[in-house]
């Protein structure tokens, strides 16, 4: 996970207020040489106004930003090796696509012939060759996203920000940017920092997580350690829509199978291990119980173990998936049946079975 | 550099020194351009004030207890005031006709409109009073030819020279807002069923509020200092820039004209006070706006009767002033011998004070333009405490009477530290300073619509604050620059109440040679030297605007 | 780029605009405040250069202007020479030692009343004021140009004179206090208000009724004679008289300022202004100049009758007078007003 190398990029208890409000309480994390590390959260979580304190646009309350070894906490933006693509891409209009690109190399005084090769490689990389001479007004929104990729690769800076770079583009695009961004970071392996607010964004574009709420980290991870094993039932329910289902941890078998035994108010569910967190028997716990994962089956389908009983209440036809609402005692689970064309169809008022996996996920109820 | 560092912790001074600049800058730039204020607009008007106060024998209120004891100062006092209100609110509502004719009337009417309305600007303000007494006087031309019984000489005079003469800044502010209203308000309100009269009563006025308020500020603080036409025409009604004028020039008396001045500038800052509290929340509304094209709708026919009503008698006298004015330059004597002669534009003697006026105007402009982009930079984007009071002196500009600061000027710069009179300087500063205003305003407006991350992304592309200011904002700015530029050109070009006090031997201006001149009866070079001044204002608009065009500004103008 | 085009080019224009202002102050020019009318001024600076080689660059003021700025700039003036003020601001300038004290050997054999003691300043000649009229509208209405200043009084000329205000200028002062020595302080007085009703108003220029009565606005003006001769051979249908109580006059005073670095030059210039050639100059511009040889264009031969005016009592009193003047014709016309402006002025009576 990138940790046994030296990090390039090291942030040690950051700490931020505006006047009273403390938006950041002592954020501390580390990200490796090449990595893409996403900033996800909800809006107002702090996100931003950590991606600006590493750029330094924002001055910090007190904390250190160690950039390859050197803490950079002090400098103004334009002496830190840091280079940020901003939402609204900040391109200077009164300047041409080449202009725009080769602005940072030309402060650095660089021969123009320098600049000229440099600016058409960058061109190159972010496929807008032949476009240079164009002014900024005279290409698309992606067009206008790409020269802003480059204008900020120009430097080859050590660490790249992203603040919500795909944000104005239209959802197609942001497909196809977010692809390409990724392409290029992996090609050229530069250490980025993408921010989003955007959770499936975040997932398929990182190599890891930082989900922030409230100012603190809640979780640092992969997409899919974040997906299926959140920590909490705040990033649970962030990354994805989920079904939480309350519960009492009955026994638990440690010698061979590792079987525990969940009671709910619906019936009991058996699960293995449940990793990495210590459980007592007695514990309360959530299970995460993701809509793909349930199997649906029809109320006269054979008892299973991990079967619960339900009656469909309501369903939407999706094309690559049928979303049931199902009513379970007194309340609604969601259920999502991929692939409909093969699969039973339910109607609403149906009564029904499912199964709840036994590699379900489960959370202590405090915390 | 790193290696001369011992330890790892261990920066050098030249480096901190490097950090702390660059992330200071602003903040100096903002001192610096605090203490420039202080010196050149607060000091002077402070000098005022002390002056006022201070006589011979010390600190005495002698000189208020005059002038609250003579009727005739108060009664000069009352006059300015209607002269200043009157002009107002009759200007308010021409200028509004105009602009409301020139952006919402029939396209063919539009432009001569256009050029009517902002002809005056082109002129010094007081020529009005000379091609009023040549049309209307006694013994003048229309006067003669109706054989009307007219006394030019009074309130009509005084009141229609000064409407016509600062009818463009009223026309111009009135126009901006209503350009750049979005034409889909009015298309909704009409769809709803509004007619052009509930639409104009219910969405364009109130949305050109802005607009009409700054006009009505600029028109009340203008009209009540400039002295010409007052002067001129005021026959036996004092008002108060003539009498502060007449004050210094004829009896000598600084006291009482620093008395007379602060008189003038209370009812201006009120105004101005006033102005901002009404203005606040409505955004800021100036020159530059963003026009939008409207497809040109059918007026109502009863709308646009009482428009033309209003404004094609006014487009009239505005053409007639003219016309007078360059028959003047080319007849032996307009109005009483009216043969051919081209002595007066062959007068050589006025070509220096325009060539002069030229160049101090284009010195001033280009201070002030700069001058007023960076203080609305600093104060847009300053992190620092007093913006709002730097803001405040920035703008004050606008409501403070031309007299007032140039005798101000006279009793500040004369002696160390500030020796600047009898320099070019003390002129290219007044006029920087005084016309300010309009550059900052503009440029904050344009800076509310550029986003602040243009700016973070070139300091994070690794420009420091100067680079960032002139590579980028700068040219981002430009059409407040240009704003800012145009109007100091066009203010320090044309206007008298302030550089009469502070022209030099050798330095001679147009405007206050064009004055004299007419002073003395000379009307025929008079009106050559106006003439040709017309013609440089309009050679360096149409080069300025064929620059603009030739180097493809025009386009990041809008 | 564009930008950067448009930015040159601007400055590169500027440059070539306001290269000359660096050396406004040339080496063999002095600088100096001029009160003659604009031509005369121009005439003279010509003249001063055409002979001597200095060039005099000029600003055009007028006395009161001129006076206001020594007063403000005083000790450190911005001018080299002041070329005509009146005699109030000569006396009281050299007073208060703002002139530099030269015995110029050019002004030998001039009439002592054109110098001064200490050599402080010297009189370029005199001028003086002038019934104008203007021949059409006169001949129109069929009415005579009046003999004397009683005539004046006529109420078939209401609203048709216009006289300068004093507060304007020298000139201005002048003509209203030669009235207050004409018939002695208390009945100048009165002529003044009972003209007062005649007057249409009082002009902001001392040669302003010489325009407004030829361009026949109105019929009668008292105004400087300094512009009269150039509006009639102009073309204006003026004409002048000196009533038969005579007309005032006031001398047009040149001065060198004290602490000037051109010392050298300024007595140069100096030395020529006494010449025949300045007097005959200014002779043929209408003055009645220094040198005896010379006579005035306007006048001719023949001197006008002139008031008898006790030059210093003016500048003494040119405050009061001003301020007597201001309470009397320019408050607002109210019985209250007046009562209050009669109280001021027993007031100012008894202080005196």
């Amino acid at each position: 996970m990138g940790n046994t190398e030296t990090p390039m990029l090291e942030l040690v208890d950051v700490h931020k207020s505006f006047g009273d409000v403390d938006v950041l309480k002592g954020i501390s994390a580390s990200i490796s040489k090449g990595e893409l590390l996403t900033f996800v959260g909800p809006s107002g979580c702090g996100k931003t106004t950590l991606l600006r304190i590493i750029g330094g646009f924002t001055p910090i309350t007190s904390g250190k930003i160690i950039l390859d070894g050197e803490d950079i906490a002090d400098l103004p933006p334009n002496m830190r090796d840091t280079k940020m693509v901003f939402q609204s891409y900040a391109l200077f209009p009164h300047m041409n696509v080449r202009k725009n690109i080769g602005f940072g190399l030309k402060l650095k005084k660089m021969p123009q012939k320098k600049i000229d090769d440099r600016v058409d490689e960058l061109l190159a990389l972010v496929h807008l060759e032949g476009l240079g001479d164009r002014t900024i007004e005279r290409i698309s929104g992606g067009q206008q996203q790409r020269v802003a990729l480059a204008r900020s690769l120009a430097l080859e800076p050590k660490v790249l920000l992203l603040d919500e770079p795909l944000s104005n583009l239209d959802a197609n695009l942001r497909v196809v940017m977010r692809d390409e961004i990724r392409n290029i970071q992996e090609r050229i392996r530069i250490t980025t920092i993408f921010v989003t607010h955007d959770q499936y964004e975040a997932m398929s574009i990182s190599d890891r997580l930082l989900v922030l709420n409230d100012g603190i980290i809640q979780q640092i991870g992969s997409p899919s350690d974040i997906y299926e094993t959140p920590d909490n039932r705040f990033i649970a329910e962030f990354v994805g829509y989920v079904n939480f289902l309350e519960g009492k941890i009955e026994s638990f078998d440690q010698d061979s199978s590792g079987l525990f035994l969940v009671s709910t108010e619906y019936g009991d569910i058996s699960l293995n291990k449940i990793n990495e967190k210590n459980f007592d028997k007695g514990d309360d716990v959530f299970l995460v119980i993701r809509p793909e994962t349930v199997t649906l089956f029809p109320s006269d389908a054979e008892d299973m173990p991990n079967m619960l009983k339900g009656k469909i209440q309501h369903s939407m036809y999706a094309g690559n998936l049928v979303k049931y609402t199902i009513k379970c005692g007194d309340r609604e689970i969601l259920i999502d049946q991929y692939n409909p064309k093969d699969s039973i169809k339910f109607r609403c008022g149906d009564n029904i079975k499912f199964t709840v996996p036994r590699t379900v996920h489960a959370i202590p109820k405090r915390g | 550099m790193a290696e001369a560092v011992a330890g790892n912790d261990q920066r050098s001074l030249l480096y901190k020194i490097r950090i702390f600049v660059n992330s200071h800058l602003i903040n100096m730039f903002a001192g610096g351009l605090f203490a420039l204020l202080a010196i050149f607009l607060a000091f002077p008007i402070v000098m005022v004030f002390i002056k006022s106060l201070w006589g011979d024998d010390g600190f005495t209120l002698g000189f208020y207890q005059e002038f609250f004891s003579y009727n005739f100062y108060y009664w000069s006092f009352l006059n300015t005031m209607i002269l200043g209100l009157s002009a107002m609110v009759i200007l308010v509502v021409v200028g509004f006709c105009f602009a409301y004719m020139t952006t919402k009337g029939p396209n063919w009417l539009r432009k001569p409109l256009k050029v009517c309305a902002l002809m005056p600007l082109c002129a010094p303000p007081y020529i009005f009073s000379i091609s009023l007494i040549t049309l209307f006087g006694r013994n003048g031309m229309v006067t003669n030819f109706f054989d009307l019984n007219f006394n030019i000489y009074s309130w009509t005079g005084v009141i229609v020279a000064q409407c016509l003469a600062f009818l463009p800044l009223s026309y111009m502010m009135i126009e901006n807002v209503l350009n750049s209203q979005n034409p889909s308000l009015e298309e909704s309100a009409s769809d709803m069923g509004a007619s052009e009269f509930t639409i104009m009563r219910a969405i364009t006025i109130p949305l050109a509020a802005p607009g009409v308020l700054k006009a009505a500020l600029l028109v009340f603080v203008m009209t009540i200092a400039e002295f010409g036409n007052p002067a001129i025409l005021g026959g036996r009604i004092p008002f108060l820039a003539p009498d502060t004028y007449l004050m210094i020039t004829g009896e000598g008396d600084f006291n009482m004209a620093s008395v007379l001045s602060v008189v003038l500038m209370v009812p201006c800052l009120i105004i101005f006070v006033i102005h901002n509290y009404m203005l606040k929340g409505k955004g800021y509304t100036t020159i530059v706006g963003k026009p939008t094209a409207v497809d040109p709708k059918d007026m109502t026919p009863l709308i646009k009767y009482s428009l033309l009503a209003i404004v094609i008698p006014v487009a009239i006298m505005v053409l007639l002033s003219f016309a007078v004015i360059v028959m003047g330059a080319f007849v032996k004597i307009v109005g009483v011998d009216n043969t051919f002669v081209i002595d007066h534009m062959l007068n050589m003697q006025s070509n220096t004070a325009i060539f002069n006026s030229v160049k101090l105007s284009l010195l001033a402009g280009l201070f002030g333009a700069i001058v007023g982009t960076l203080l609305a930079y600093v104060i847009m984007r300053g992190k620092f405490k007093g913006r709002k009071v730097m803001e405040m002196m920035a703008l004050s500009g606008f409501a403070l009477p031309g007299t007032v600061i140039g005798v101000g000027y006279i009793m500040a710069f004369n002696r160390p530290p500030f020796l600047l009179a009898g320099t070019i300087w003390i002129l290219i500063l007044n006029c920087a300073f005084r016309f300010l205003a309009v550059g900052v305003e503009a440029g904050i407006s344009k800076l509310h619509q550029i986003s602040i991350e243009i700016e973070e992304a070139s300091a994070d592309l690794g420009a420091d604050f100067i680079t960032i200011f002139f590579k980028v904002i700068l040219p981002i700015m430009f059409s407040a620059f240009i704003a800012g530029f145009i109007y100091t050109f066009m203010t320090t070009m044309m206007s008298l109440s302030s550089v009469i006090f502070l022209v030099t031997p050798g330095f001679d201006l147009a405007a206050v040679y064009i004055y004299l001149t007419a002073q003395l009866g000379e009307l025929g070079l008079a009106s050559a030297a106006t003439v040709k001044m017309m013609l440089i204002v309009v050679i360096c608009f149409a080069s300025l605007k064929l620059l603009a065009k030739k180097t493809g500004l025009d386009v990041i103008e809008k | 780029m564009k930008y950067k085009i448009f930015f040159t080019v601007l400055m590169a224009a500027l440059i070539t605009f306001t290269s000359p202002i660096t050396n406004v102050w040339a080496s063999d020019s002095i600088s100096a405040y001029m009160g003659f009318s604009r031509e005369v001024n121009e005439a003279l600076a010509k003249q001063i250069q055409d002979k001597l080689g200095i060039e005099v660059k000029n600003i055009t003021l007028s006395w009161g202007e001129i006076w206001a700025r020594l007063k403000t700039e005083s000790p450190r003036f911005n001018a080299d020479m002041v070329l005509s003020f009146g005699a109030s601001e000569a006396i009281n300038g050299a007073k208060k030692g703002y002139y530099e004290a030269y015995h110029s050997p050019g002004w030998d054999g001039i009439d002592d009343a054109f110098k001064s003691k200490d050599g402080t300043y010297y009189a370029l000649g005199t001028f003086s004021f002038l019934l104008l009229g203007n021949t059409k509208k006169l001949a129109e209405k069929g009415y005579e140009m009046p003999k004397s200043y009683q005539d004046l009084l006529d109420p078939k000329w209401k609203g048709q004179i216009v006289i300068p205000s004093p507060r304007t200028s020298g000139t201005a002062f002048m003509i209203n206090y030669s009235f207050l020595q004409l018939y002695g302080e208390k009945a100048g007085w009165e002529y003044l208000t009972k003209l007062n009703e005649n007057v249409a108003f009082y002009t902001k220029s001392g040669n302003a009724p010489t325009d407004l009565v030829g361009r026949g606005e109105y019929l009668l003006g008292l105004g400087a004679d300094e512009n009269v001769l150039k509006r009639m051979k102009d073309g204006y249908p003026l004409k002048w008289s000196v009533p038969v109580e005579g007309i005032g006059y006031e001398g047009n005073y040149c001065t060198i300022l004290k602490g000037t670095k051109k010392l050298a030059l300024a007595k140069k210039v100096m030395d020529y202004l006494g010449s025949e050639e300045i007097s005959h100059f200014l002779g043929s511009m209408g003055y009645i100049p220094p040198r005896a040889g010379s006579v005035s264009a306007l006048y001719g031969e023949v001197q006008p009758k002139f008031i008898k005016l006790d030059h210093a009592w003016a500048v003494k009193n040119k405050r009061k007078v001003v301020k007597q003047w201001k309470s009397k014709f320019l408050m607002k016309e109210t019985a209250k007003a007046r009562k209050v402006g009669d109280e001021k002025e027993k007031k100012a009576a008894a202080q005196e």
